[in-house]
């Protein structure tokens, strides 16, 4: 399966202003589970993996709110192999709380 | 997807951001990485501990109980992360509960003062380029890659425990991918633990050795430092960042 990654280090860094917004309009809004979040956090199938992988590549992409680690992460080989279901882009966590 | 402090992710669970999720995963890892309410997991254990710059900071000479910081010696030498209520909260049962804790690092930096800066990172690379030659607080594994990429740094720690804080991993109820987004949770979980280690991060797999899990202990409670926070982060400030120099 051919991946594509978006996210660049300038972006990551850059867009930690999206975290902020993401969590505020959470908050500001009733959070309940989508129902496909419901139904795919609790499902124990054997093919979960499978199920989650087929999803992925469905969905297209996945935005992760992030420290660091994601720099790592995207270091090695066996990262990019496991990531390539769906593109990532990354936004930093200011540190105040 | 979020992956922050196990600090940051017990505020998004009190929000009720966050979905339960049960992975596969968990019967591999730690116990202490599992929230009790399963909406944040712990990838790694952020170690806080003591880092030295090796040319300028015997090993002979290191501290080795808090109150051996009041020594005249380390004047002007010593360096603290700008935010850590978690770490001071724990540091201060260490010393002998709050009133003696605080007692002491008020003392401590009243006498030898401390510089505050900003950043695990830039605390870390201060104390191997030789401004700060020992950092009270910065995460194990940051001063670890530096010895191994041969900068003169060292780390240890006082209170006869480590103190360490879960850094975790959480998706959210309403997130618009959430295939991709648990997905990369049970990556973060499994695959993921190897990358992170090889990195020197003490990730919280049982299948993956590493030494820092070994030594004692002390392993900070997200919930009971969010329920304590105003009060710590006051403190902390109080302590250290009014009496920076």
């Amino acid at each position: 399966m051919a991946g594509r990654e978006t996210l660049s280090a300038p972006d990551f860094f850059i867009r930690s202003l999206g975290l902020c917004s993401l969590l505020l309009s959470a908050i500001a809004l009733a959070v309940e589970s989508t129902p496909e979040m419901a139904r795919l956090a609790r499902y124990a199938g054997a093919d979960r993996e499978q199920v989650l992988v087929r999803g992925a590549k469905k969905e297209g992409e996945v935005t992760l709110y992030a420290g660091t680690q994601i720099n790592d992460m995207r270091s090695s080989k066996p990262s990019r192999r496991s990531m390539a279901y769906a593109s990532i882009s990354g936004a930093r966590a200011g540190r105040r709380y | 997807m979020i992956e922050q402090s196990g600090l940051t992710l017990e505020m998004l669970h009190r929000e009720g951001l966050l979905q339960k999720v049960e992975s596969p995963a968990f019967p591999t890892l730690m116990p202490a990485a599992l929230a009790p309410h399963r909406e944040w997991t712990a990838v790694s254990l952020d170690y806080v501990v003591q880092a030295y710059n090796t040319n300028l900071v015997k090993k002979s000479e290191l501290p080795q109980r808090w109150e051996d910081l009041l020594d005249a010696k380390w004047k002007g030498r010593l360096g603290i992360e700008r935010y850590n209520a978690e770490w001071l909260l724990a540091v201060v049962g260490q010393m002998g509960g709050e009133e003696k804790g605080v007692a002491l690092l008020k003392e401590i930096v009243r006498k030898n003062g401390v510089s505050v800066r900003k950043g695990y990172t830039l605390l870390t690379k201060l104390t191997a380029s030789g401004e700060v030659p020992l950092a009270l607080t910065v995460y194990s594994y940051m001063p670890e890659q530096l010895k191994k990429a041969g900068q003169p740094i060292d780390w240890f720690f006082l209170g006869g425990k480590a103190l360490a804080r879960p850094h975790a991993i959480g998706v959210t109820r309403r997130a618009p991918h959430p295939a991709a987004a648990l997905l990369f949770y049970e990556f973060e979980l499994t695959e993921g633990q190897k990358i992170l280690a090889s990195h020197d991060f003490v990730v919280t797999s049982n299948v993956i050795r590493n030494p820092v899990r070994e030594l004692p202990l002390d392993l900070i409670d997200p919930g009971e430092v969010l329920d304590r926070y105003k009060k710590w982060d006051g403190l902390y400030d109080e302590i250290f960042v009014s009496q920076a120099r």
